[in-house]
């Protein structure tokens, strides 16, 4: 009973992938993007530092839905919407909220 | 328009001086003319000065902008509000020294076993289905920049209450019966950053469950120190971190030492006498050089006079021995952003028993891994596992990214992992002496926050129990045919 459950959990994983249509892996490296694009003015003597866990995923979630950046400064010709949600993604993936590694003496 | 006025103005004036030269006495106009111009004069003079006060005001009012007196005001009492309510988010905010977080699994499985050796004799047996709950609370307080508290407790339990029962012989390969029932510290450990220096101590019950590379099947990110080959469950100690990062421009790169003592109060207990266990941990790890994402994690560990076996009564030796454990894991989450994330462990362990035994009759001693009645107490014997697997992230957008996953690990007839098992395991696989297969679908529901995993995981005996700490098995009578078959779909949520 358990071997044809378990043929048929197989079974049903490959079907599944054979038939779903496929998506993209391809997505922008978020953390060289933030660290190239936002890097640029957010360091010191500049624009503030900040690191991702300044805010709750919520958080960096409105500041992208609100465009907030743009009320500083306009910057769609230095960043694409790809780069952007890219970045976005990292920053959320890295919320003071978000699934943080653990080990000792890791920050 | 005022700008222009005044060039028509001045148009006008230089029109009428051009017209009427400095000569005047050479010219003659006729009175009534003239007290016309004069007067048109006047009135261009007052236009002039009426739009030179104008532009003035309107100079001022740009230069220094007012606003209505009770606008200003409203939004003065706004600011103050605001403040106020600040001020008490601030106060609550600082008060709230601990971060409370959550999880919360529940899991349905079937087992089923072939040829387990009872009486004698090998029966095969089967569950109905069972369920279970397994709850966390995870804390954390970052209560200077430098010193920070985490820890877990954790609950496991079957529905209704119930347990199998399992003798303490085999807890190391099912579930270990202290952390079945009630709440139980999992970690509670203190990170406290030297200023100014890449060093870190770390205290406590350290974070040594759940380690790489199971957060694959867990859908999460790195959650312990060592891998789970090497350590899985709870470890009492003090480490001491070197980052090296800035030294060898390795991402992550950290070197730790651990020491650890258990069973330390057997001396005070019913008046045993034994040597305490102490453990010893090196261990270093890191980022791999342009592979995002990955780890390199080299340990080594050696136990420091095992507990013997005692029987009151009896004579028997203070300690049985000494084991070294060497591991190396090699894991990639995310080969080249393909989605295809593979890993690697191997575990070496070599035991060192007393040549002293405990005294079971006339010329009869057991020892760990050794057995009299085969003659080789304190033999030396080394045993090794591997532990390998794949892990796939489906490219399909819609089922927000599932995953499928592989994993092998085969134990020798003397590998002896200090190890239990991942807290909601019935069976501890990677403490197998033979080979485990499983095989895993994970489908998410809120990215990182909740998912589904079905799965099933094989186990196929070689030995069963062949070494015991209390004494080795040899020949036919370690040997085993007993499987198991655990089949699980499990739903996970974390908050």
């Amino acid at each position: 009973m358990m071997r044809k459950t378990l043929v048929l959990f197989v079974f049903l994983m490959i079907l599944g992938v054979l038939f779903c249509r496929p998506g993209s892996h391809a997505a922008e490296d978020g953390e060289a993007l933030f660290n190239s694009k936002c890097g640029k003015c957010h360091t010191s003597g500049k624009s503030p530092v900040f690191a991702p866990v300044k805010y709750a995923s919520s958080q960096w979630e409105r500041f992208f839905k609100r465009n907030k950046h743009e009320r500083k400064k306009d910057i769609s010709e230095e960043v694409s919407e790809e780069e952007a949600d890219a970045i976005k993604k990292y920053l959320i993936d890295h919320a003071a909220d978000s699934d943080r590694p653990i080990a000792a003496g890791l920050r | 328009m005022i700008r222009k006025n005044i060039v028509f103005i001045l148009a006008v004036l230089v029109f009428f001086s051009a017209a009427y030269p400095a000569s005047a006495e050479d010219v003659v106009i006729d009175r009534e003319v003239l007290e016309k111009i004069l007067q048109r004069q006047d009135v261009l003079e007052q236009e002039l000065e009426r739009l030179k006060e104008s532009l003035q005001k309107k100079d001022e009012e740009i230069s220094a902008p007012v606003a209505p007196t009770e606008d200003i005001q409203v939004l003065k009492e706004d600011v103050e509000e605001m403040s106020e309510r600040l001020d008490v988010v601030e106060t609550k905010s600082i008060l709230d020294k601990i971060q409370l977080g959550g999880e919360l699994r529940t899991q349905m499985e079937f087992i089923d076993f072939d040829n387990i050796r009872l009486d004698g004799q090998e029966r095969d047996g089967n569950t109905e289905e069972l369920w279970s709950n397994r709850f966390r609370i995870n804390l954390r307080s970052e209560i200077t920049d430098d010193i920070i508290f985490q820890g877990r407790l954790s609950y496991y339990r079957y529905w209704g209450g119930t347990n199998y029962e399992r003798g303490e012989s085999s807890s190391r390969y099912f579930m270990n019966p202290d952390q079945e029932g009630d709440l139980y510290v999992e970690r509670a450990y203190i990170d406290y950053f030297v200023p100014g220096t890449p060093f870190a101590i770390t205290f406590g019950r350290l974070p040594t469950t759940n380690a790489p590379p199971y957060e694959f099947k867990n859908y999460t990110t790195r959650k312990a120190t060592w891998s789970q080959l090497f350590v899985d469950g709870e470890f009492d100690g003090i480490i001491g971190n070197l980052s090296l990062e800035k030294w060898t421009g390795l991402k992550n790169a950290m070197f730790r030492v651990c020491y650890s003592k258990v069973g330390q109060n057997y001396k005070q207990y019913k008046g045993i006498n034994l040597d305490p266990l102490r453990v010893a941990v090196a261990n270093f790890d890191t980022e791999i050089p342009g592979m995002k994402n990955s780890l390199l994690w080299l340990g080594y560990y050696r136990l420091f006079d095992m507990i013997p076996f005692r029987i009151e009564g009896i004579p028997y030796p203070e300690d049985s021995g000494d084991m070294d454990v060497y591991a190396i894991h090699l894991q990639f989450d995310n080969i080249k952003n393909s989605g295809l994330g593979w890993f690697g462990s191997f575990g070496y362990n070599n035991i060192h028993p007393r040549s002293e035994g405990t005294e079971l009759g006339p010329g009869y001693e057991v020892g760990m891994a050794g057995d009299s009645l085969h003659g080789d107490l304190g033999k030396k014997r080394n045993g090794y596992s591997v532990y390998t697997g794949l892990r796939y992230i489906l490219p399909i957008e819609s089922l927000k990214y599932p995953q499928i996953g592989f994993e092998y690990n085969y134990g020798s007839q003397y590998w002896f992992p200090v190890s239990t098992h991942d807290v909601g395991e019935f069976t501890n696989k990677l403490g197998i002496n033979g080979s485990a297969y499983e095989l895993y679908y994970v489908q998410p529901v809120a990215e990182k926050r909740m998912f589904c995993r079905i799965g099933a995981v094989y186990q196929d005996f070689d030995y069963i129990a062949p070494m015991y700490i209390y004494g080795s098995r040899e020949g036919e009578d370690a040997k085993s045919n007993m499987t198991i078959l655990q089949t699980y779909f499990l739903v996970d949520v974390r908050f």
